[in-house]
């Protein structure tokens, strides 16, 4: 056996402090378990495992390998899968979660594009607005709008989102144009609940930046139906540019 | 409302800090970046 299986045969062993759960898990005898540990041991000059009964606990050496020996293996895995990989072309599996709109609208047909061009790869895409904790639903990669206040996230810009004021040519007619934010104080705004601040607008012009607390009767979590709502007639959006697309050709947008 | 700019957000890809980022997920990343900016929708 060689050290990487006796790192492997010893960290499931300090997981479980037995030498049979050792003998499931890599499929060897428990007599080949002990031999391997008194191996490492041999190999190291150090004695990792205290023997009570039946059940093994470690030393102070035992402990501080099992710190670290873990994740080296990951990283092991992680290493032998990607050189694998690089010759044979990427496979298992992906998964992703992404904004429902965002994700209806683009991502899974950015993910299909993907796919065609790694046909051993499969992706599993979740959509979904709530916040979504990747480490405990086992998500390899999430795509956020806004900024992420995360500590344990990295995150790579790949974009940024112009958000358009919309209304329909016949709101527009009845109501008139807003000229400026603070116009759209007279106007029926569609609350978009999704976003950060939802009633509160910013625009900016100049340089200068500038916000408006809008009023309205309407409100939805999704911000392709608000501007749903607003090439109905039913009053002004604000929503970003690839959820207004959907609805260009009914709605008017500004700025 | 001619002269005003809408409020613009960042788009990110977010990944747990503090593993090795597999390659297939930084090369969907990768092509992500890339892919976005054909599709129009920025």
């Amino acid at each position: 056996m060689d050290i990487v299986d006796e790192l492997k045969a010893f960290v499931a062993t300090a997981q479980t402090g037995f030498f049979t759960a050792v003998a499931d898990q890599l499929g060897v005898s428990n007599r080949l378990t002990s031999k391997y540990m008194a191996e490492l041991e041999t190999h190291l000059g150090v004695r990792l495992f205290q023997r009570i009964t039946r059940r093994v606990g470690l030393t102070p050496e035992g402990e501080d390998l099992l710190a670290r020996a873990p994740a080296l293996l990951d990283d092991l895995d992680e290493l032998l899968n990607d050189v694998a990989e690089s010759s044979h072309g990427f496979s298992g599996v992906i998964r992703i979660s992404a904004p429902v709109t965002f994700g209806e609208i683009y991502v899974g047909a950015m993910l299909g594009r993907f796919a065609g061009l790694n046909p051993d790869l499969t992706l599993d895409l979740r959509l979904n607005d709530r916040y979504v904790d990747l480490a405990t639903e086992g998500i390899d990669l999430a795509f956020r709008v806004g900024e992420s206040d995360m500590l344990s996230l990295k995150a790579r810009k790949i974009g940024t989102f112009r958000s358009l004021v919309v209304a329909s040519p016949a709101y527009v007619e009845q109501n008139g144009v807003p000229e400026t934010p603070d116009d759209l104080l007279k106007h029926s705004c569609i609350v978009n609940t999704n976003r950060h601040s939802p009633r509160r607008w910013v625009f900016r012009r100049d340089g200068h930046e500038s916000s408006v607390n809008v009023e309205g009767r309407l409100q939805v979590n999704s911000a392709r139906a608000a501007a749903g709502l607003a090439a109905d007639g039913l009053g002004i959006a604000n929503a970003p540019r690839f959820a207004v697309r959907e609805v260009s050709p009914r709605a008017r947008s500004s700025p | 409302m001619e002269g005003f700019e809408g409020e613009s957000s960042r788009l990110s890809a977010v990944y747990l800090e503090g593993r090795t980022l597999p390659r297939k997920v930084r090369a969907l990343i990768n092509f992500a970046a890339e892919d976005i900016h054909s599709a129009d929708i920025l």
